[in-house]
């Protein structure tokens, strides 16, 4: 069976709100990242796959498997959510093997499958620490332990890296590549930085529909010709930000040295101005406020 | 995975503070009320007294009222149970004319004459109170209806009063009926020994004591076992988890259900050993075989109904509307059941979640109420059953998002 997520047409309301509308996306094998503002519509996809919510309209198929049949889906996909933790009374390796027994795993399985992931993800030293005294790198560390426990075929992780110092969250990042070889993998952030050093596919998000569906390079490429860098004075900033969208700046004295986003293609928007190579969060912005520059 | 993941949440549960809790208010509440086995002793003649028994005699139950009637109406001062919370209520003149006209008419003599008749008798018990006499050698006072005043009557003219008093009165037909005692003799009395020495083993009659208390705390404790229990994965904030876990709905709230439940009845279990083995040892003193597993059939068919229903209803109602709403309805419901038990600490069962049998013995009273007692407990059972499935429903569609915090989604 081919592992692709297919979802055609898909829709949520939550009453009259609504949030995600006619969603059309293949996912496959690989690592797949999910980018948009919050309040998206991120975590109502993410929540919509991992079966704990349910759609509006739309056709969801994992796997070949629909999404209605919650049973067979729960049993491929390992879910990290946003806000993730498990009963702090409880040791990590207590709490993992409560989570396989949930998992329908056996004893054998389940013991040599946590060493093998606590392992993985370095948190052998802590098998006997309480859940409540781990630091959040650690508790994330154990939810991506927990979420790979019966082996998905798909891993969905909301929003892991948010609030980790960089250190924890490059370790997090080079851990979901390493799993990903195998299964599809489905990284929900708003930091897009995460999607650069992880992704080649992606999706973005903006008021619950998507806004592009390509890759990291395809979208560089989209955002070339468009943004621009300029050392100004001071006095000239406020008016750079009224007229473009400003994607980075430094202070050097009176002066500020800015990046923008100029619609325009191939033409400099103002004397001193200089075209300059994209990078993913430039081109994220030039994406997200297309149509709203002057 | 049911055993498993049963066998994980008795050690969750073991390991909880509430748990703890618990098992302290049981062993407490045993110490303090059950702490001491009175010996069932064999009547002999000649005895002052051998104890009351019901009589559904009609002369007994009017001559019952008639008395209560009076010295209610003496004091103008009378009790009812409305909802079963008990309360005193006074009528006023014109009510209190109406009561005496009945007293009389249902007596046959003036008010005046009893009330002499009355005071007579206190002014002789006094007396022979100093003399140091004993207050059971006395005969007691008592006003005998007319002959020619019919039960129907009888009953007729006290529902009148009832109503004068809102209803749930000492004068409702229920109470009447259920109130009446008489004096046992000792054919009676012996009878009753016999009774509870064959059919009873001994154990039987102190089971019923140990069940008639443990059961006003399993009407309620253990809904904080469940209640604890089910906001558990709100509180650690493992709902999502555990949700998107490959485990049916079914299995997952059966085994928190019977982990609860099974934490709930052990701490009884292990409680009643003690006075068990104390009843096999005086049985066997009174050179009789007690029956060893007397208690194991009480508790499981009076107590384990009332624990199998008190866990139910904590996760019914937590599922329900969220966090310890179970609780609240659970501790009303209990104390209007214990309200409305309290007028009869003997017998009364009805579809009262905690059946009362506050005596030691009385098997005949006991028979008298085992077929109601019986169908009281299978109630409760299916009642039971009835919430967990419903539980299972709700958890269901909170595991898919149709269901929050007592809300439902689409």
């Amino acid at each position: 069976m081919e592992t692709k997520i297919v979802l055609r047409d898909v829709c949520k309301d939550y009453g009259r709100k609504r949030a995600l509308s006619g969603i059309n996306l293949t996912i496959e094998s690989g690592m797949f990242g999910l980018l948009g503002p919050n309040g998206a519509g991120k975590t109502t996809l993410m929540k919509m796959l991992a079966t704990l919510l349910t759609k509006s309209s739309g056709e969801i198929t994992m796997c070949g498997v629909p999404i209605e049949e919650s049973r067979k889906i729960r049993a491929m996909v390992g879910y990290l959510p946003q806000d993730f933790s498990m009963y702090g009374t409880m040791s990590v390796c207590e709490g993992m093997d409560y989570i396989g027994v949930l998992c329908g795993m056996e004893k054998k399985t389940r013991r040599e499958r946590i060493f093998e992931l606590l392992g993985k993800v370095n948190l052998q030293d802590c098998e006997k620490k309480k859940i409540r005294t781990l630091s959040g790198g650690m508790k994330r560390r154990m939810g991506i332990a927990q979420a790979l426990l019966h082996d998905p075929k798909v891993l969905i992780v909301d929003e892991p890296t948010a609030g980790l110092d960089p250190e924890e969250r490059v370790r997090f990042r080079n851990l979901l590549c390493e799993v990903a070889q195998d299964r599809i993998v489905l990284l929900s952030t708003h930091i897009v930085g995460d999607i650069e050093a992880t992704c080649e596919e992606i999706a973005i998000l903006q008021q619950g529909r998507i806004l592009y569906r390509g890759t990291v390079t395809e979208l560089l490429e989209e955002a070339k010709g468009s943004i621009f860098e300029a050392e100004i004075s001071r006095m000239e900033l406020e008016k750079i930000k009224e007229r473009y969208c400003v994607t980075g700046m430094i202070s050097q004295g009176q002066h500020v040295q800015v990046r923008f986003v100029c619609e325009e293609k191939g033409k400099l928007p103002f004397a001193g101005a200089r075209e300059c190579e994209p990078n993913a969060e430039d081109a994220y912005l030039y994406l997200m406020h297309r149509g709203e520059m002057r | 995975m049911g055993m498993q993941l049963f066998l994980k949440e008795c050690r969750q549960n073991a390991k909880s503070l509430t748990y703890l809790v618990y098992v302290c208010c049981l062993i407490l509440f045993y110490v303090t009320q059950l702490g001491e086995v009175s010996m069932i002793t064999e009547p002999k003649p000649g005895q002052e007294r051998y104890g009351t028994m019901p009589s559904d005699e009609e002369s007994i139950q009017m001559e019952c009222a008639l008395n209560e009637l009076f010295q209610n109406y003496e004091d103008n001062s009378y009790v009812t149970y409305p909802l079963g919370f008990y309360r005193q209520a006074a009528l006023s003149d014109e009510e209190q004319e109406y009561v005496r006209e009945t007293i009389e008419e249902v007596a046959g003599e003036k008010i005046e004459t009893l009330e002499e008749s009355f005071a007579m008798y206190q002014e002789e018990m006094e007396q022979k109170m100093m003399e140091g006499k004993s207050i059971l050698e006395l005969d007691t006072f008592s006003i005998v209806p007319d002959e020619t005043i019919t039960y129907e009557t009888f009953l007729e003219k006290m529902k009148v009063i009832d109503q004068m008093l809102g209803g749930s009165s000492r004068f409702s037909e229920k109470r009447i009926k259920s109130e009446a005692t008489v004096e046992m003799t000792y054919e009676q009395a012996k009878e009753e020994y016999e009774k509870i020495i064959e059919k009873d083993k001994i154990s039987g009659a102190y089971a019923r004591l140990f069940c008639d208390y443990f059961g006003i705390l399993l009407a309620i404790l253990p809904v904080f076992l469940a209640v604890t229990r089910a906001v558990r994965d709100q509180r650690a904030k493992a709902f999502e988890v555990i949700a998107s876990k490959k485990i049916s709905t079914a299995t997952l709230v059966l085994s928190r259900y019977f982990a609860v439940t099974a934490a709930a009845i052990t701490p009884v279990i292990v409680l009643a050993i003690s006075p068990a083995m104390q009843t096999v040892y005086m049985a066997k003193t009174m050179g009789i075989s007690a029956d060893l597993w007397m208690y194991g059939k009480y508790i499981g068919g009076w107590l384990l109904p009332s624990a199998l229903f008190s866990v139910a209803a904590g996760f019914f109602f937590s599922e329900l509307a969220g966090g310890a709403a179970g609780i609240l309805v659970m501790v009303l419901f209990w104390i209007v059941n214990l309200f409305q038990s309290s007028y009869q600490l003997t017998g009364s069962v009805g579809w009262n979640v905690m059946p009362r049998f506050n005596s030691l013995g009385k098997r005949s009273v006991f028979e008298g109420i085992l077929g109601e007692l019986i169908q009281n407990r299978i109630g409760y059972t299916i009642a039971a059953v009835l919430m967990v499935a419903a539980t299972i429903v709700i958890y269901d569609r909170k595991r898919k998002g149709r269901w929050k915090n007592g809300r439902k989604y689409h």
